[in-house]
């Protein structure tokens, strides 16, 4: 893209301007300082991106200095701030392009942009965001890349080799990687916790500790891992065969006998099935219940039979004589042979029989009622065994002491709930032993008359007795539990202190909490993976950056070159490093960094020459270069080898070339040299409070005019005159030089020394350069100071201009 | 696949999961901001941890 035309409106210096036509190969700006140049520089950039390097380096200073300043000062109200140009691409296609400037709520700025009048982003048309491209070249912005940090100027030269996806892909990586360390999934911290807890119980193994110290560092080969374990643990074990579930439980029996000779909890430990126990007991009472009141009907019985009984002889006596009647005479009596057997005896005689086999049953019913309900009592006595565990000998008591040494609150609480259980379980089981003892002798109390009422008291309390004695050892054997199971833990910490089942501990924490490890080693070898990623591409980064900073730093080098040729000091390379950029200088075959140790001068050589070589990046859709007093510190010899090498170069690698000075001789110079590729020559004559006003440079015709006008006028006119008469013989040198394609004068030759540039210009004659030389030693500007020095009158002045006149249309340079 | 040729480029030479995993995500992120893409990167690299440790389960 080439700038065609431009027209800031109310933008910095500028009020509601015309358009300024840039339209040309090379286009020279001349101003006076404070006319408006940077204020035209400025507005190319903002439109470019909606914003300029000095604002932006301002605003990091104070933000307030610079609120507001991209509109006009004396812009009147409701009027608005854009900048309007013409672009042409490189197949002629032209683009309208407009930036306005928005002030929001708190006078917030932003801008909106357009092409061809539509709201737009300036990529639609392929102008590119990033300013590394960017072709304007202020006078605060030359150094900008070479005094940037190593890191911005590495992020800018990789953007411009074309390497930013890359870049950006390490930065993101980076930071992921960096999120995903500081940050693990759930299911790691998880793992990892387990993992201190292996590795502290591997520690006190010395089988294994060295691979738990590994492990403790994150170092983690779990193949040879698994092998140096498995050697340890079949080593413990004296094993040859690895069969895992055997391992583990050849390690748990181990354990057990390791533990049992600290101290066996066994006899203490709270039976399994507690809570079932529990259950049977209560249904054991209830079945009790059910057995006691089967027993006090038997008794019952058992008395109804008492009652009504007979005895034994008489019994038989009756049931034998009974026997005896004859059936001819029933009502004969065998013992006194009379009819007194009638038949009301003989039923009544009946009845007593049948009462005495009644008895016989409810005797033994009795006997097997009760050894029943003895038998329950006694199950019952058995189940208030089974809900507390085997409590503690008095050896075993000493070793818990001593394993505590007695003093520890969680031991005294534990053995008050043990001591209590026990005395309620032995009371509780003599008690119901006694109980069924009482019960089996209920028959025998019940047999004897004397006794017989005991045999009903036996059972008066038995059911509250045994509802109390199931309550009370319900309540014992839970608080025994509470007690233990709060207890054990202290208690297995104390004999896992041991350092034989510490060893052995430590060869099982591994091998019970082996998923834990792999999930960390997993997690620990994917960020050892990322932090391979993130090295490999700053390493592709690095191998694409050096071969393509080997092609664009000769670029640079050659660009200083131009500038500097001959020159002692010289631009010797770029070094990438990682994430930073050093550039580098040679003095006489040693080293220097450029930044450091560069004059002023040169380092504007060097951001010149960085410039050019970022401007002429392949792919760069912009085609034109705008300079801002590009000579700034630089002398004369670097000046001229500003205009005569690197413009010459500019121009043949196809940029548009527009460099605004306030030195009118680099104007006039760059004008001279290029005279013959028709550059475009603007000068700002003046800045009013409505903004700079910018016109054409003069042309021959011009110049002429322009002479003719002050012969007219007073001494100091007529002395502007002569200079204004010696600059056209000038411009009639270039042109005729031009136009029959004659080597052209040096640009900053004097209009004297350009006298045989013309001579020898085809279609000249002598006449004409006589008369030329004439009119030269006329306006020569030597005599101009001297006292006593005649200004020349207005006929003086106009001969001369009608010569350069009369000259030029006889080679056809003017109408 | 990666469509940027860099991109592309890089996870050719470098044949592993992660550089290819990684890579192609990034290459759906380009127009993101790099905070963003840092984010999805990161997701990215929970969820590989997440399929190597459900692999673990299967050996």
């Amino acid at each position: 893209m080439r700038l065609v035309r431009i027209k800031p409106i109310y933008f910095r210096g500028f009020g509601n301007s015309d358009w300024i036509n840039l339209d040309a190969d090379l286009v020279v700006l001349h101003g006076p300082n404070g006319f408006g140049k940077t204020s035209l520089t400025e507005a190319v950039e903002w439109l470019l991106y909606g914003k300029t390097k000095r604002r932006e380096r301002g605003e990091t200073l104070c933000q307030r200095d610079y609120q507001g300043s991209y509109r006009n000062a004396h812009a009147p109200a409701g009027s608005p701030t854009s900048v309007e140009a013409m672009l042409r691409s490189s197949t002629g296609v032209e683009f309208e392009v407009r930036r306005d400037l928005e002030v929001g709520p708190r006078n917030v700025e932003s801008s909106q942009t357009f092409v061809n009048s539509s709201p737009a982003s300036l990529t639609t048309i392929g102008l590119p965001t990033d300013e590394f491209f960017s072709p304007v070249i202020a006078q605060d912005s030359l150094q900008e890349f070479i005094h940037a940090k190593p890191k911005e100027r590495r992020d800018k030269i990789c953007a411009a080799l074309g390497l930013d996806p890359l870049v950006r892909y390490k930065t993101a990586a980076d930071k992921a990687r960096t999120r995903f360390q500081s940050d693990p999934p759930q299911v790691v911290k998880l793992a990892n916790g387990r993992l201190a807890m292996i590795v502290s119980a591997m520690s006190h193994s010395p089988r294994v500790q060295v691979v738990g110290a590994r492990w403790a560092r994150w170092q983690f080969d779990l193949d040879a891992d698994t092998s140096e374990l498995q050697r340890a643990i079949l080593g413990f074990l004296t094993m040859q065969e690895w069969d895992e579930a055997v391992i583990i439980a050849g390690l748990g029996h181990h354990r057990e006998d390791a533990a049992r000779r600290v101290f066996d909890d066994g006899p203490i430990r709270v039976p399994i099935a507690l809570t079932t126990e529990l259950e049977k007991l209560n249904e054991r009472r209830q079945q009790i219940a059910g057995r006691v009141a089967s027993l006090t009907q038997a008794i019952r019985e058992f008395q109804a039979a008492v009652a009504s009984l007979y005895s034994r002889p008489q019994l038989q006596f009756w049931e034998t004589g009974l026997g005896l009647v004859r059936p001819e005479r029933p009502d004969m009596c065998p013992m006194c042979e009379a009819d007194t057997l009638t038949q009301g005896r003989r039923t009544e005689l009946g009845q007593r029989i049948s009462q005495s086999a009644n008895y016989t049953t409810a005797t033994n019913a009795l006997a097997q009622e009760s050894a029943l309900a003895s038998q329950f009592i006694r199950g019952l006595a058995s189940d208030v065994r089974a809900v507390f565990p085997h409590f503690l000998s008095h050896d075993q008591r000493d070793a818990i002491l001593g394993l505590f040494q007695g003093n520890h609150e969680l031991c005294n609480l534990f053995l008050t709930a043990h001591d209590s259980a026990s005395v309620i379980s032995q009371q509780t089981r003599e008690l119901l032993l006694d109980r069924a003892q009482r019960v089996e002798s209920i028959p025998t109390l019940a047999a004897n008359a004397g006794t017989v009422h005991l045999a009903t008291g036996v059972l008066l309390d038995l059911q509250e007795l045994l509802d109390r004695a199931c309550r009370d050892v319900a309540k014992a054997a839970r608080d025994y539990a509470d007690a233990f199971n709060a207890f054990r833990p202290r208690l297995q910490s104390k004999i896992s202190s041991d350092a034989a089942i510490q060893e052995i501990d430590g060869l099982l924490a591994p091998l019970n909490g082996w998923r834990s490890v792999q999930i960390v080693s997993t997690y620990a070898h994917l960020l050892n993976e990322s932090l391979d990623v993130v090295r490999q591409i700053e390493e592709q980064i690095q191998t694409k950056q050096a071969a393509l900073l080997q092609t664009r730093g000769q670029e640079i080098r050659d660009w200083y070159d131009l500038l500097n040729p001959d020159a002692p000091v010289r631009y010797a390379r770029m070094e990438p490093g990682t994430d930073s950029l050093s550039l580098w200088a040679s003095t006489f075959g040693v080293e220097i960094n450029a930044v450091a140790c560069l004059s002023q001068c040169q380092l504007n050589c060097l951001g010149l020459s960085m410039h050019f070589m970022r401007l002429l990046t392949p792919g760069s859709p912009l085609a034109f270069v705008l300079m801002d007093d590009p000579v700034q510190s630089m002398d004369d010899d670097h000046s001229q080898a500003f205009v005569i090498e690197v413009i010459r170069q500019l121009i043949a690698r196809n940029l548009q070339v527009i460099v605004f000075s306030h030195v009118q001789g680099l104007v006039d110079s760059i004008w001279e040299t290029y005279y013959d590729r028709a550059p475009r020559s603007l000068r700002i004559s003046n800045y009013q409070k409505t903004g700079p006003e910018i016109e054409n440079a003069e042309t021959l015709q011009q110049a002429i005019t322009r002479a003719q006008a002050l012969s007219g006028g007073n001494e100091d006119n007529r002395r502007l005159a002569l200079d204004v008469i010696r600059r056209s013989v000038e411009l009639l040198i270039r042109e005729v030089c031009r136009t029959t394609h004659s080597t052209p004068p040096p640009y900053d030759a004097t209009a004297r020394q350009m006298l045989p540039f013309f001579g020898s210009c085809p279609g000249t004659i002598p006449g004409q350069l006589q008369g030329l030389r004439v009119t030269i030693e006329f306006s020569d500007p030597g005599p101009h100071t001297q006292v006593g020095w005649p200004v020349p009158t207005q006929p003086q002045i106009t001969s001369h201009i009608d010569r350069i006149r009369q000259t030029a249309r006889e080679l056809g340079v003017m109408n | 696949m990666a469509n940027n040729p860099l991109l592309e480029e890089f996870a050719t030479a470098h044949a592993g999961n992660l550089q290819r995993r990684l890579a192609d995500a990034f290459d759906g992120l380009l127009t993101q901001t790099d905070e963003a893409a840092a984010v999805q990167l990161k997701t990215e690299l929970d969820d590989v941890l997440q399929e190597r440790i459900n692999a673990l389960g299967q050996d």
